[in-house]
């Protein structure tokens, strides 16, 4: 019998040589501050109704028939999904960060002159697992419990909190550190993670899949445990992988998005950087530390041939979101990037809010990167506070005018989003609709009119928390009249949490 | 890549007689039996390896190279028991796992993290990566057991501590 022998490989050696063996549980700096945060949060909604959008909802939400302001348009028929970390409070315990939240699908249905909505929280493995011992057992992205349970792998930790992907007839709630987790259509009921081929079972599939025009999809995972690394994917449009890659970057922190040219995928690997060694007794946010001597790295992969890269060095910056990216015939890459000074919103900001304190932090401001063919990049033209860029599908990977994205121009309501932006990038002008006072705005996508010819030609569908009243809503707009204010708008009973990304599947 | 025999184990597979250590040089008495109990394996498909470790051998745990005892199963569905014969007394930490595929290995995905089932002796855990030598070990005198859960990817390797609550 050839196969009785001793296994050739060596029994998870990988992972001992990280220095990862044993769990150390550790009481971190946070848990010292005493107490939980959950009546820290809801001593300050009292006093201050607008943290409302981090108020833990109900797992379920329905409602059969929402209702409409203005007109909707005949042609926009399909469903939105979003997601976002959610359940923030459960068996009395508060996580410690706004990105930490199990996520929830929130389904807007719209056909025949009806918009139905349905929230679900996705039941991860984690969750399952979580709700069966009655008690958090997991660390959080931003969260280090105590006495929190080993994992097997990062999917372990999964919270499939992040954004939603629809391809090749398969609904996916996204996250960044572990798997994509497949969602049934009929239910949004979790039903396990996706598998994209050999190999790639629980490697990290990120938030930001770029559709090319042609239909095909291409992302990044980036991994931190057992070690870092960078996974590249190129899936058909069936959804059937058509290679994917794995590139030692050197030293990295969490990389939540990237761009393609039609040639190249861009990845900038910025000098927030992961310490293996201190993820035993910290959280992953905190086993990160900012390096603003460093530079950010920018990594350079040729599409047809993952094997060709080439570098570039920017000054240090901290950002999330790109907009899209462009290839000029001499090699040089323009990017659109959201981008601030250092992660205080990250490290500050976005953590604070857990307990209904609001910490100020560098703006996110919109920003040109401009790579030239060989050389350092540069940083042009910083514009105006910006965050969740978005363009229209057409133009990814290719040369592009628009770019959507919120603002929060001198906001006296301190810090939070209030404007939708259409930015002209070929006429260096912006126009923007403000939704108003005790209104927070939510990323907006486009969605191209069937028929439409131009690059604006379609609408902007996105959520809008007023916190005022109490309650969540849907807006759209003419993308080619953003200042002109929504056309319609359709108004739930309830308030959603607030959350990050999302996808419009026509129908 | 190169493949180490392991001779002694390889008889046993179907016998279900006492696997026979191999002798360790300068061992005084060879009398002694651990018996494993796997537990928690979640298919009859393939087959479950099964591994002895001594403390300082040269090898760091868990690498199987380093194992001075081994025996392949046949999988099934829940668990089985294996007893290790003719070992001498001392500390012996387990480890082992479920080859669903039948290709000899512990198959990882691209970032060496097992994608099949695996576990450590006493359930012992690690976080990302393997539990250590002593956590999944025993002290053998003259017959011990020791139990060897096996977990799969995507579940937390958290069982035994939620069944030693």
């Amino acid at each position: 019998m050839t196969g009785d022998r001793v296994p050739r490989r060596s029994f998870l050696a990988a992972s001992a040589a990280s220095g990862l063996a044993g769990f150390a549980p550790f009481a971190p700096a946070l848990a010292a501050s005493g107490g939980d945060w959950g009546e820290a949060f809801a001593t300050a909604l009292k006093r201050n109704p607008m943290l409302l959008g981090w108020k833990t909802p109900p797992d379920r939400l329905d409602t059969g028939s929402l209702a409409v302001t203005g007109a909707w348009p005949a042609g926009l028929k399909g469903r939105f999904f979003r997601n976002g970390p959610s359940i923030h409070d459960r068996f009395g315990r508060r996580y410690r960060h706004w990105f930490d939240g199990d996520g929830m699908i929130q389904e807007f249905a719209i056909a025949d002159g009806r918009i139905a909505h349905r929230g679900r929280v996705v039941r991860t493995p984690k969750l399952a697992r979580e709700d069966a011992a009655g008690r958090r057992l997991y660390n959080g992205y931003g969260t280090h419990l105590p006495d929190s349970a080993p994992v097997r792998g990062p999917d372990g930790l999964n919270a499939a909190n992040i954004s939603v992907l629809h391809h090749g007839g398969e609904l996916l709630a996204l996250w960044e550190g572990g798997s994509a987790t497949r969602l049934e259509e009929a239910t949004l009921a979790a039903s396990g993670f996706k598998n994209w081929g050999p190999q790639l079972s629980g490697v990290p599939f990120s938030a930001h899949p770029k559709v090319d025009p042609d239909g095909t999809l291409w992302n990044i995972g980036c991994s931190l445990l057992p070690r870092p690394a960078l996974v590249l994917y190129h899936i058909d449009r069936t959804g059937r992988l058509i290679k994917a890659g794995l590139v030692d970057a050197g030293p990295m922190g969490l990389i939540h998005d990237f761009v393609v040219t039609q040639k190249s995928l861009v990845i900038l690997i910025q000098p927030f950087l992961f310490d293996p060694a201190r993820a035993e007794r910290v959280s992953v946010l905190d086993a990160h530390a900012w390096k603003p001597q460093a530079e950010t790295r920018v990594l350079v992969v040729d599409r047809a041939d993952f094997g060709k890269r080439r570098w570039h060095a920017l000054p240090a910056h901290f950002g999330f979101h790109y907009g899209n990216a462009w290839e000029e015939a001499d090699g040089t890459i323009r990017l659109d990037h959201c981008l601030a000074g250092d992660p205080g919103i990250l490290t500050e900001t976005l953590r604070y809010v857990m307990t209904g304190e609001f910490r100020a932090s560098a703006p996110l401001r919109y920003a040109q990167i401009v790579l030239p063919p060989k050389g350092d990049g540069r940083i042009a033209g910083r514009g105006e506070e910006a965050e969740f860029a978005r363009v229209a599908p057409a133009v990814v990977g290719r040369r592009h005018r628009y770019v959507y994205t919120l603002g929060a121009p001198d906001n006296p309501e301190g810090w939070h989003f209030r404007t939708l932006v259409k930015r002209d990038l070929e006429r260096g002008v912006a126009e923007s609709f403000d939704f108003g006072p005790g209104r927070i705005p939510e990323e907006h996508i486009f969605v191209p009119k069937p028929g439409g010819r131009s690059e604006d030609d379609g609408w902007l569908i996105g959520t809008v928390l007023d916190w005022k009243k109490g309650v969540s809503g849907l807006s759209v707009f003419d993308a080619r009249a953003v200042a002109a204010g929504p056309v319609a708008q359709a108004w739930l009973p309830y308030p959603l949490p607030l959350g990050f990304h999302g996808a419009f599947v026509p129908g | 890549m190169k493949r180490i025999p392991l001779l002694l184990a390889a008889g046993a597979i179907l016998s279900g007689l006492p696997v026979l250590a191999a002798p360790e040089a300068g061992g005084a008495a060879q009398a002694a039996e651990l018996t494993v109990a796997v537990t928690g394996v979640n298919s009859g498909k393939g087959r479950v390896y099964v591994a002895l470790h001594r403390a300082a051998n040269g090898v760091k745990f868990p690498d199987m190279k380093g194992a001075v005892a081994g025996a392949w199963r046949k999988a099934n569905k829940g668990g089985f028991s294996v007893t290790f014969a003719g070992l001498a007394s001392g500390r012996y930490a387990v480890n082992g796992f479920h080859d669903a595929n039948r290709n000899g290995d512990l198959d990882t995905n691209l970032l060496g993290i097992p994608t099949e089932g695996y576990g450590f002796g006493n359930g012992a855990t690690g976080h990302f990566g393997p539990a250590s030598f002593d956590a999944s070990s025993v002290a053998l005198k003259e017959a011990a057991t020791i139990r060897l859960p096996i977990g799969y990817g995507g579940s937390a390797g958290s069982t035994s501590r939620e069944s030693n609550r």
